[in-house]
């Protein structure tokens, strides 16, 4: 009982400690109760969305699907052991159920099955578990043999989204994990920049507190109570707004809003850790310091700017000859107020860049269904039929079913370092700074028909050659940006081409620019060192090998083509002239209409796995369940949550500006006093301040423009050249510099800049005759 | 053989100053026996506070030990000084240096809750501290509602509550007119003596030195004896 009086008092004595400190200093502290607001609603928004994404997550899937899995390519006794159990009637045997199956029948009169089977227990992964060890062998996913099958016993094995809902709800846990811990980090170093300002003008405090005994834990201990009892102010606060927001946000989707109490713990938790931060370091570094000079810090701001420069004054240029010199004393205060305020209009940027990128993959075409023939042999034609003719008419009819809206043939693709290969384009064609592009230094003057070469060309092998025909070039007029003639294809060589490596606009081409395509020319000689790679391997590649160069006309240019490789598309003679490899059609992808409905889907799924088995033997049709991944992604609401976060990232910058500001002025009014006591008159000391926030004002336009472009340009760089190394997957991400957000973040770094100096000298002024203790920052506030 | 409070043996502390170097205290030795009174005189600027700072630990000094109570403070690591600082020092500054936002009560009780004093440790010391320096009708004021003389007398509270074993003073009445200079100083003396503390005072006028047991005299940062009261060597004796 002793022992729990002891600790009640001891909270009592912190927290009115901790209560003294802050209302006494209200002023000041009413930046802290915004900030850990802010800092709160992130998480509180992060938090709460979360539990509404499980939730758009598991209603999606299970509104579309009514399967788990489905098998396809069932022969019959495969089928028939499904269907009965194993043959087995116990009860335990029956933890699925068929929910739907199609029938076919081969051209020689074999039947085969597609069915969608639901687990009708809780806990589906573990079931399916179960059903691949009851049905095959687990090791082998797909062409496994069902137990007592006939001799045709290939079938195909898909996992619906309704499946996967634990695993994607984890995926989506794992970015919530991510981005919460980049918001730990934002504010971690929000609250520690503002501790630290607070700190260093509140030294005398400490230096008396160390100076009666208080060592780094006392410090630690006294700055966490004050900052924990700002944060349990604004924790109800927090939860309240971040659960509007959020409903806000989710409001348009439908879905049933959810809110945990845990919300409540998960935030206070948060809001623990980033105080517990933010003291830890200002206060470490407090700690060792001596207690004199952290207390006679007090009595040093009454010194008039630059005593070495102040003789002078008063005299024609005062004050603005002053208030450069001041600019220059003080700079460490000003490099600092400019790298952490503005950083946080940069973060604005980012997060409206990030919000674009999720619309961006949003709106990023990928395939629906993805039909594999590689396996597969094409029989539906006559002895007196041309086989290719036919079977690009036979693809072609996909387009005849509903909801089909773009068929490319996948596969023919081959990256130009593949095969030792490059192109040469003119000087004029290449971008400036381009990455990736070599001078070329080869000694070919004449292209492969004798016609001369220009003077100066540039190379590059991050190329891939890619065969197409006039029959793909729809494809290219439903999801690209088209410069030209796509049906030029048809021409003897022309070809259709990207202008962009690594999605970073490299070529700036014209229609009918000539872009000259190395064949090598000699087999036997030495290859080069295999350590040896990117420019530095053209370079010997050209030094060592013989080409020739085909020329090859630009017929049609995709200017916002996703790209890793340059893509230069080519006629099938073309692509077999360069890469010595024929064409197939042995892979394609098929695009469908986005706003179908789950009932003409799952037609549209049919109609496709039929018009496989009707013209292929053994083809096989995935499908990419895209759809669902789209309009899961869509009611995430994921861009408007970064938008919400975004703006709650340019609110800190204010909050930065008037309260480093506010403090650096109250320092400084002992100093504009005694400039008054020795002839300035208070105009002089106005444009003392007017001066400060214009130069404060043009700094932040400068460096809040550099920051919020290079910000963009590190995202964009990140995701169109770094990701795509991980991710396997060439999203074009376009540079994205939303020059509104650009407009605001620059207005409101300015006129914090200006705003932040001009508003103090309202409180110099009425407070202008004090002298007495002024400029401590501890007094007359 | 005498038990000494404090000792300090050659310490030195310089300041560079664009290209030279100040040196402020110089080799500086001093030996102050348990509850003695020491006075420190000298001229603004001779060194004495940054020598009084080094001697409480508030302060680095360059070279040379300092052993208060036979602990030799200048190789302790700042937290264990701070705690040191706590627990066997007091330290009155020449400006009062409360903290604003805290009444006179709160600010007396400062060191007792950066040591973790329990209640029943202090407050019998807390009784005797505000009716001797008579500062019962005062406790719930903030410093900026009490006169001069008070905050100076708030201020020796704060350094005596922790029943120091030693007492450190930066010209305490250095800010206060002669009436209330001489009201603080007999009641600092009256307490030091219920106390039975070690004084160590820095201090500019000869009046308040001349009721030290012993007096140092700082000059260009060297300390020496001026009069010793107890041995009757009123001379200026090297030391």
């Amino acid at each position: 009982m002793e022992r729990l009086f002891g600790v009640l008092e001891y909270l009592k004595r912190s927290l009115t400690i901790a209560r003294k400190s802050i209302f006494f200093n209200f002023k000041q502290y009413i930046y802290f109760f915004i900030a850990l607001l802010i800092v709160q609603m992130f998480y509180g928004i992060m938090t709460i969305s979360a539990y509404n994404n499980e939730v758009v997550e598991r209603a999606s899937a299970t509104e579309v699907y009514d399967y788990d899995i489905m098998l396809t390519h069932l022969n019959e006794t495969q089928y028939d052991r499904v269907k009965t159990y194993r043959g087995e009637v116990v009860e335990a045997a029956k933890y699925y159920t068929i929910t739907e199956e199609m029938e076919s029948v081969d051209d020689i009169g074999d039947k085969y099955y597609d069915i969608r089977i639901k687990f009708t227990k809780n806990d589906p992964e573990k079931y399916l578990n179960q059903f691949k060890k009851d049905y095959y062998n687990a090791e082998e996913d797909t062409g496994a043999l069902i137990e007592g099958a006939g001799t045709d016993n290939t079938f195909y094995f898909y996992e619906s989204p309704r499946l996967l809902i634990n695993s994607n709800i984890a995926a989506g846990n794992a970015e919530y994990y991510l981005i919460s811990a980049v918001l730990l980090g934002l504010s971690i170093f929000l609250m520690t920049s503002l501790y630290n300002i607070r700190v260093n003008q509140y030294k005398f405090t400490y230096g008396v507190y160390m100076t009666y005994g208080a060592d780094f834990k006392k410090l630690f201990i006294t700055a966490f109570w004050e900052m924990f009892m700002i944060s349990c102010i604004t924790f109800i606060p927090s939860v309240i707004l971040s659960t509007v927001v959020v409903y806000l946000i989710y409001l348009p989707s439908g879905f049933e809003f959810t809110f945990s109490a845990l919300v409540f713990l998960q935030v206070f938790i948060f809001s623990l850790i980033v105080v517990l931060f933010a003291v830890f370091f200002p206060m470490r570094i407090m700690a060792i310091r001596q207690p004199m000079s952290l207390i006679v810090t007090q009595d040093n701001s009454n010194l008039v700017s630059s005593p070495k420069h102040s003789i002078n004054i008063f005299k024609k240029k005062f004050p603005t000859k002053y208030e450069l010199y001041s600019a220059w004393r003080f700079r460490k205060h000003s490099a600092s107020l400019l790298a952490t305020a503005i950083v946080f209009c940069a973060f604005f940027i980012m997060g409206l860049y990030l919000a674009d990128i999720y619309t961006t993959d949003l709106e990023y075409k990928r395939p629906d269904f993805k039909v594999n023939l590689e396996d597969a042999y094409f029989f539906n034609y006559s002895d007196d039929e041309d086989k290719t003719a036919k079977e690009n008419e036979i693809i072609n009819s996909l387009y005849n079913f509903e909801g089909v809206e773009a068929v490319q043939v996948a596969g023919n693709s081959m990256i130009a370092n593949g095969i030792e290969s490059h192109i040469l384009v003119d000087d004029s064609d290449v971008k400036f700074m381009a990455s990736d592009v070599i001078d070329y230094t080869g000694d070919a003057k004449k292209d492969v028909n004798g016609d001369a070469l220009p003077e100066s060309l540039q190379a590059s092998s991050m190329v891939s050659y890619n065969a197409t025909s006039v029959d793909q070039i729809g494809v290219f007029e439903k999801f690209y940006t088209v410069k030209g003639d796509l049906e030029s294809i048809k021409n003897e060589n022309t070809v259709i081409i990207g202008e962009s490596i690594s999605n970073i606009a490299t070529f700036k081409y014209d229609v009918g620019d000539t872009i000259y395509i190395a064949v090598r020319t000699d087999e036997g000689k030495k290859p080069i060192d295999s350590k040896i790679t990117g420019e530095d391997l053209l370079r010997e590649q050209i030094k060592r090998f013989d080409y020739e160069y085909v020329p090859f006309t630009i017929g049609a240019i995709l200017t916002d083509i996703p790209s890793g490789e340059m893509p230069v598309f080519l006629s099938a003679d073309s692509y077999e002239l360069i890469t010595g490899d024929t064409p197939k059609t042995n892979k394609l992808d098929i695009f469908i209409d986005q706003s179908l409905d789950s009932k003409k889907l799952d037609e549209l799924e049919d109609s496709i796995r039929e018009w496989s088995r009707e013209n292929y033997y053994n083809g096989n049709v995935e499908n990419t369940y895209q759809i669902s991944r789209n309009n899961v992604a869509a009611d995430k609401h994921n861009n408007e949550l970064y938008v919400c976060i975004s703006i709650l990232l340019l609110v800190i910058s204010p909050i930065m500006w008037f309260f480093s500001q506010g403090l650096y002025y109250m320092k400084r009014e002992s100093e504009f006093n005694i400039l008054q006591a020795l002839g300035a008159k208070v105009k002089e000391i106005r444009q003392i301040y007017v001066q400060g926030g214009l130069i404060m004002a043009g700094l932040s336009l400068v460096v809040s423009t550099v920051l919020s472009f290079l910000g963009s340009y590190a995202l964009f760089y990140v995701y169109n050249v770094i990701m795509p190394y991980f991710t396997h997957e060439n999203v074009r991400y376009a540079f994205y510099m939303p020059w509104y957000a650009l407009l605001i973040s620059i207005v409101v770094s300015v006129a914090c800049g200006f705003l932040s100096a001009y508003i103090p000298f309202r409180s110099y002024y009425k407070n202008r005759f004090t002298l007495q203790n002024g400029g401590a920052g501890e007094y007359g506030d | 053989m005498a038990e000494y409070m404090l000792q300090t043996d050659s310490v030195i502390k310089q300041y560079k100053q664009s290209d030279s170097v100040i040196t402020a205290v110089n080799r500086a030795n001093i030996k102050v026996e348990k509850g003695e009174f020491v006075a420190i005189i000298g001229t603004s600027g001779s060194g004495k506070s940054t020598f009084l700072h080094i001697c409480a630990g508030l302060d680095k000094p360059d070279a040379g030990r300092v052993i208060i109570n036979e602990t030799e403070i200048t190789k302790l690591g700042h937290d264990a000084l701070g705690r040191f600082r706590g627990e066997n020092m007091g330290f009155i500054f020449q400006k009062h240096n409360l903290i604003p936002q805290f009444t006179a009560l709160e600010n007396i009780l400062i060191p007792t809750m950066m040591c973790n004093k329990p209640d029943m440790e202090y407050q019998e010391n807390l009784r005797h501290l505000v009716e001797t320096l008579d500062l019962g009708d005062r406790l719930n004021h903030l410093p900026s509602e009490l006169s001069g003389g008070q905050q100076q007398r708030v201020a020796i509270a704060r350094a005596l509550i922790n029943n120091p074993d030693i007492i450190m003073a930066d010209e305490p009445t250095g800010a206060l007119d002669r009436k209330n200079a001489d009201e603080v100083l007999n009641l600092l003396f009256k307490t030091r003596e219920e106390f039975g503390m070690t004084l160590v005072m820095v201090t500019h006028d000869m009046a308040i030195a001349e009721r030290a047991d012993r007096i140092f005299r700082m000059e260009a940062g060297e300390l020496r004896l001026e009069r010793d009261y107890i041995t009757g060597n009123r001379k200026t004796v090297e030391y």
